[in-house]
């Protein structure tokens, strides 16, 4: 299955919102790769010169170069073309989904009424939801994760898969594959006859990476967790739309409620980088008190690392942090998955921390796996 | 702003500036670039009607509606919006190159 199953609950461009999109997808590369590269050459030309000249030293460390390029002109343009480019991605997404809605309710309550669901969602009100999630439109998705107007309002979750197939369209990343199907190939071929029967998909956002593993376990229960509704209800209807049973809850992924040993199977994908260290570090020791013995964590990311990027190049990627509201890209662009996978009880030789790639070569994920003795 | 707003946002205005001098130029560039975006709908919407045309001699709207562009139809117009995105922002480009000969010279001395 492809990352973007068609299904009754994606909203469908019209001809012209398709143009939209494939118009401002190839404006952000342009902007994001090509003028984005001349960045650096601005930099050594002028203000590199500029705050020596100063400072009486040449600037040391992503800080220190950040205070000698925001006042540069070229960065400055390139900057709000930058953001435009991710607003305009947004709008465009925006336009198909507020113009589809009334269709996408009917299919919502059409699929999320029946008697006969194959799966289920529990919505629990005291969850945490972390502040910075309450109050930040997170990568510029307009109204964030915490947008909820209503008892069947699925929007939140409706912009994260469109808004996610438009940014990864744009960027080139092959969409053949999703991302659990990436990881259950690297499963296969790191414990080959794994065969979980039941599955945990930590902050599983629009559900996107849960329905794999129903698709290619079906005799494993799969469950499914994130923090905010309209995330969950898109993923629950989504999920009934493609006819795959997911358990979903609005859970935190370091303070679940599931009972010890209860899964074979934990996973994550593109959590980390969304949550603080500290929960990142309860994540793994939930993980970890989860898991029966022999069973496996899995949390895949981007592949963002610092320890492997020079100073300008973090100061570059840090972009995201400050200007495509990531309130976590810095804290996990220098986190330590293996240390926190340590500390929560794992041995060291069940640890693996790397990279994966896309079996058509277009991007690599890193992974932070472990497999729990016994 | 997208076309259809209907519930409450922070405003834009409300992000960090990158010219806090100059808060004119960042909202012209979100200007320029949603004209940039909208030129190109209407000349992929002019190709979908010669396409359409050529085939078929004659169209309605709900035709362009319907009109699914195959892959060497998508391959052609990411072409033809590559081509249209370097021509647009060409002097952007042009100053890279200029900034990048520049550097070159001062390291060759």
């Amino acid at each position: 299955m492809s990352r973007n199953p068609d299904h009754e609950m994606l909203g469908q461009a019209s001809h012209d919102e398709r143009a939209r999109l494939g118009i401002i997808g190839a404006m952000k590369l342009h902007v994001g790769r090509r003028l984005r590269a001349g960045n650096r050459t601005f930099y050594a030309l002028e203000a590199a010169p500029r705050f020596e000249a100063t400072h009486g030293h040449a600037p040391e460390g992503p800080a220190e170069i950040g205070t000698a390029m925001r006042p540069n002109p070229h960065w400055q343009l390139w900057s709000a073309m930058n953001r435009a480019t991710q607003e305009q991605m947004w709008d465009a997404v925006q336009d198909t989904l507020l113009r589809e809605e009334p269709r996408m309710k009917q299919a919502f309550h059409k699929l999320t009424d029946r008697p006969d669901k194959r799966g289920s969602l529990e919505l629990d009100p005291d969850c945490r939801v972390p502040v910075e999630v309450r109050q930040s439109e997170i990568h510029l998705q307009p109204g964030g994760y915490v947008l909820d107007r209503g008892d069947d309002d699925f929007l939140a979750g409706a912009f994260y898969e469109l808004g996610g197939a438009a940014y990864s369209q744009a960027q080139g990343i092959g969409t053949k594959q999703s991302k659990g199907e990436i990881i259950i190939g690297m499963l296969e071929a790191q414990y080959p006859g794994f065969r979980p029967t039941r599955i945990l998909d930590m902050a599983c956002s629009a559900g996107s990476s849960s329905t794999p593993y129903a698709q290619a376990f079906p005799d494993a229960e799969v469950h499914a967790i994130d923090v905010t509704p309209g995330l969950l209800r898109y993923a629950h209807a989504r999920a009934e739309a493609l006819g795959l049973p997911v358990h979903f809850y609005q859970q935190h992924v370091a303070e679940t409620k599931f009972p010890d040993a209860s899964f074979d199977l934990v996973v994550s994908h593109n959590a980390m980088h969304e949550i603080s260290d500290a929960d990142a570090a309860g994540m793994m020791r939930e993980s970890y008190r989860l898991l029966k013995p022999g069973g496996v964590c899995v949390h895949q990311d981007v592949p963002l690392r610092f320890d492997q990027l020079d100073d300008y190049m973090q100061f570059d990627y840090g972009w995201d942090h400050y200007y495509n509201c990531e309130p976590f890209w810095l804290v996990y662009a220098n986190n330590d998955p293996q240390a926190m996978l340590l500390d929560a009880g794992f041995a060291d030789d069940d640890v693996y921390v790397g990279f994966v790639e896309q079996s058509d070569k277009s991007m690599r994920w890193y992974v932070a796996t472990a497999r729990k003795a016994g | 702003m997208a076309a259809s707003d209907n519930f409450e946002r922070p405003s834009r205005e409300t992000r960090p500036a990158f010219s806090p001098d100059e808060p004119i130029a960042e909202r012209l560039v979100r200007v320029v670039m949603n004209l940039a975006a909208e030129l190109a709908v209407v000349r992929e919407r002019l190709d979908t009607v010669e396409r359409l045309l050529a085939e078929k001699g004659s169209l309605t709207s709900a035709d362009i509606e319907a009109f699914a562009p195959g892959d060497n139809v998508d391959a052609e117009r990411r072409e033809w919006r590559e081509t249209y995105v370097r021509r647009i922002f060409a002097d952007l480009e042009a100053e890279i190159d200029a900034a990048q000969r520049q550097a070159g010279q001062r390291a060759s001395k």
